[in-house]
């Protein structure tokens, strides 16, 4: 494995910005690493400090080359801002154009790679266009061929598809992914979008309060909350405390002061003899989910095939495998 | 028609102002005004080499002090965009000939100007000269140094004042793409930050351009008298007591309305791209 | 930037600005002010006692008077107008804002010539009333613009929120639009009034040398190298327009920014 980014006891604490780290990772070329966290954790200070644009300490390695003292033009590292700043003096080709200008790429051959990567991220007809009647998927698509034409070996993206339209993402994640795919950048990915996250991302990492809390896939995460700070930042629905839990699941261990439970992992059965009642059903795109009130408990559970409705009696069934246990501390308790 | 039909004759009335100027100019250039009209005589007028002489040095004058200003603006406005005292003192002293009379502008560049005048007096006190005449003329030369340097400095209140505006208004964040895009901080003022200033003053820029074409006070005190600068030329014929003169001056004031016209259209063409 | 070429750029402003001024202040007060010295021998204030009752006190009423008239009159035209204007919108809109934008933008020089033809039919050659007529024409057509962009900004719906409020046409004019328009106001005044107060080549060609405002006599006092009276009449329009400064500055945003 190449590593492309290695952050090493990376710090930034600039007044009026979150205090971010330490944090060291390593993300290898090829590698998209999403970075996950609720808004003010701090994610565009660190995109910014790792570009440079802000003041930070400790290691930036950029392809095995220590970068952290270089100015924000000499790391190989492009920032995406999450509206992308498109240079409104230039056309679409001229922005596309503009890094290969910076270092002096002959005029033909500058041409021709800004033809390649218009087609690459779908956008070759509008090469001569102004940038202002661009809508904002095209907006973003052109300033990812800009962001490739500088040739960097890491891309930071800012929450690239958060200003979009729910119809345009898709257009800009196929981009996104073609983009990523022709060249082996180290990519870190700030999102606050879980389901993008497991488009794109490799491994994902939470980031709260300036700490990365957690680096795992993006599956593992869901499945192994590092503390209970993550579960409730990943709105892992049944988060009870011991007290609320011990109906439930009897046989906690005596460390354990809360539990979390993935809808996943409970089942609902009809069953008219049954002590819980279901509350209501939430809709969702695949399997729909229930609240089932068990005793003074709101369940959320998974629906079983076959129609429920609100007052039905059904039996709970739960894999205890599944429950992440956290101390007093909030950390996590190892399974035994 | 509706209640405000009083309010489109009043705009009628301000365009019929110049329009009925321009078809003055145009009769009262044929011979008109003397009750022997022909066009063949406004042509002739128009072939003499004097109004076209006046008018290309008028243009030459006010480009090049379009041009000092317009640099000095972008260069004020780049240097002196932070918060600081001095950043403030600054825009404020670039922005001071804004609103201070063209008439005022010439008096004082004569003062300061002339070869006895404040300048000049600096220079020997320093040593550099001894008596007026060492002192290079800049004032009513066919060069029109001094005519420039006015000008340009009367533009340069209106022009920091736009670059400075257009500056306040830019988006950090461009600089900063620039800057992981590859660019040195140089290299981003220069291909970003300059560039967006130029978008945003041109038609400013365009405007003070007009202006300064078609202003008479500067160039009546500070302007050569050979070659006349065209708007001096204008008004002195309009004022002349011989009647063939005045019809010069109207043959002269066609070839003013047809630059003011050009440049309007340029700068309404600028704003429309802006 | 580094600091050196910005100490460098600050004196070389400092001093453009400065320059002139002293020139004018040592120029108007100085006696005896022979090359090279750098100041006068003696001082005098002998030019300002004219403000006492001669040629200067004359010129200044005569400039203050026109400023004023002009200031109220283009505001009261151009208040509507701008309005009409905002409200008629599309082609319109643009229409008018160019027959608006003509007066401004076609030299004063050239504008005299359509305007003297017309004020000579009506037999007001050379006077006061054609001069104040011809600097009304360039004034209204720049506050029309101005109160174009005022209005455009002013969104019609706070009338008819009003309304929906229980208020009659004649209060949506007391409390809502007089507040509102109160600031624009004060500064289309000082603008008409500043327009007038600088003009030169109207007041020449229509009043036919016979109206003087301050303006017209620096160009005499210059052209016959009397520097003390072209310096006092210099000072006394300067004052006014430095004092409106501000406004300029905080209207520059909006349409063309007015250069007197």
């Amino acid at each position: 494995m190449t590593v492309g980014l290695a952050l090493d006891t990376f710090r930034s604490a600039l007044p009026g910005a979150p205090v971010i780290g330490p944090i060291s990772i390593e993300i290898a070329a090829g590698e998209v690493l999403a970075m996950l966290g609720p808004s003010g954790a701090g994610k565009t200070t660190l995109l910014r400090a790792i570009a440079g644009l802000i003041p930070a300490t400790g290691g930036v390695h950029v392809a095995g080359t220590d970068r952290a003292t270089a100015a924000p033009e000499a790391r190989g590292i492009v920032y995406l801002h999450q509206t992308p700043r498109l240079f409104p003096h230039l056309d679409v080709a001229g922005n596309v154009a503009f890094p290969m200008h910076l270092r002096g790429v002959p005029e033909a051959t500058a041409r021709s790679r800004v033809a390649a990567l218009l087609d690459l991220v779908q956008l070759g007809p509008l090469a001569t266009r102004h940038t202002e009647g661009l809508s904002g998927g095209e907006r973003q698509r052109v300033a990812l061929a800009r962001a490739l034409a500088a040739d960097p070996q890491v891309l930071l993206l800012d929450e690239p598809f958060a200003a979009l339209d729910p119809s345009l993402r898709a257009e800009v994640r196929a981009a996104l992914e073609a983009v990523l795919q022709s060249a082996r950048l180290a990519t870190i990915l700030v999102t606050h979008d879980l389901e993008e996250a497991g488009w794109l991302a490799h491994r994902a990492g939470v980031l709260l309060n300036g700490a990365l809390v957690q680096v795992d896939s993006p599956m593992q995460l869901f499945a192994t909350p590092a503390n209970l700070a993550v579960a409730t930042f990943l709105e892992i629905p049944n988060r009870w405390t011991r007290a609320e839990a011990t109906a439930l699941l009897p046989n906690l261990p005596p460390t354990a002061t809360h539990v979390v439970l993935p809808a996943a992992a409970v089942q609902a059965k009809a069953d008219p003899a049954g002590s819980s009642v279901v509350e209501r059903l939430l809709p969702s795109r695949e399997r729909p989910r229930l609240i089932v009130r068990a005793g003074q408990l709101g369940v959320v559970a998974e629906a079983p095939e076959g129609p429920l409705r609100p007052g039905d009696r059904v039996t709970l069934m739960l894999d205890a495998r599944r429950a992440s246990l956290f101390d007093g501390t909030g950390g996590r308790i190892p399974p035994r | 028609m509706n209640r405000h039909t009083g309010s489109w004759v009043a705009i009628g009335l301000l365009a019929v102002a110049p329009l009925v100027g321009l078809a003055w100019a145009i009769w009262a250039g044929a011979g008109g005004a003397d009750g022997a009209f022909a066009l063949a005589t406004l042509g002739e007028r128009l072939r003499r080499p004097a109004p076209w002489i006046s008018l290309a040095w008028s243009t030459i004058a006010a480009l090049v002090a379009t041009a000092l200003a317009t640099m000095g603006a972008i260069t004020i406005a780049l240097a002196f965009r932070g918060t600081r005292a001095a950043d403030r003192a600054a825009r404020a002293l670039a922005t001071l000939p804004l609103p201070i009379p063209p008439i005022v502008v010439a008096a004082a560049a004569v003062l300061v100007l002339s070869q006895s005048g404040l300048l000049a007096r600096l220079a020997a006190t320093a040593g550099w000269i001894s008596v007026p005449a060492e002192m290079p003329a800049l004032l009513n030369v066919p060069h029109g140094t001094g005519l420039i340097l006015a000008l340009a400095w009367k533009e340069l209140g209106f022009l920091s004042l736009l670059a400075c505006t257009v500056v306040a208004g830019l988006d950090p964040e461009l600089e900063a793409t620039a800057r992981t895009l590859g660019a040195s901080a140089r290299t981003a003022r220069r291909r970003v930050l300059v560039p967006m200033i130029w978008r945003g003053i041109f038609p400013g820029v365009v405007a003070a351009f007009a202006f300064v074409l078609g202003s008479y006070e500067l160039p009546a005190l500070l302007g050569p008298t050979h070659p006349q600068p065209l708007a001096v030329a204008v008004l002195e014929r309009a004022r002349d007591a011989d009647l063939a003169a005045r019809g010069d001056a109207w043959a002269a004031t066609l070839l003013l309305f047809a630059a003011a016209i050009a440049a309007v259209g340029w700068h309404e063409w600028s704003r429309s791209r802006a | 930037m580094s600091e050196r070429p910005r100490v460098l750029l600050l004196a070389g402003l400092t001093l453009t600005a400065l320059l002139p001024l002293a020139a004018l202040l040592l120029a108007a007060f100085g006696m005896r002010w022979f090359f090279p010295s750098l100041l006068p021998e003696a001082w005098t204030a002998e030019s300002w006692r004219d403000l006492g009752g001669g040629r200067l006190l004359t010129a200044l009423v005569e400039s203050i008077g026109l400023g004023l008239a002009v200031g109220v009159g283009a505001t009261a035209l151009a208040v509507p107008i701008g309005r009409a204007l905002a409200r008629a919108g599309g082609g319109l809109e643009r229409l008018g804002a160019a027959a608006a934008f003509l007066p401004v933008a076609v030299p004063p020089i050239a504008l005299a010539a359509g305007l003297q033809l017309a004020l000579l039919r009506l037999g007001l050659g050379g006077t006061r009333t054609a001069v104040f007529l011809g600097h009304l024409v360039p004034a209204t057509g720049y506050l029309s613009l101005y109160f174009l962009g005022v209005f455009r900004l002013l969104d019609p719906d706070y009338e008819a929120t009003a309304r929906t409020l229980g208020a009659t046409p004649r209060q949506v004019l007391q409390r809502v639009l007089a507040p509102l328009l109160a600031r624009p106001l004060r500064e289309a005044l000082a603008l008409g009034f500043l327009i007038s107060w600088a003009q030169v080549p109207l007041t020449l060609v229509l009043g036919g040398g016979r109206v003087r405002t301050l303006a017209v006599e620096v160009v005499a006092y210059v052209q016959a190298g009397q520097d003390r009276h072209a310096a006092t009449a210099g000072l006394l329009l300067v004052i006014p327009a430095v004092l409106a400064l501000a406004i300029a500055r905080r209207s520059a945003d909006r349409t063309t920014v007015v250069m007197t």
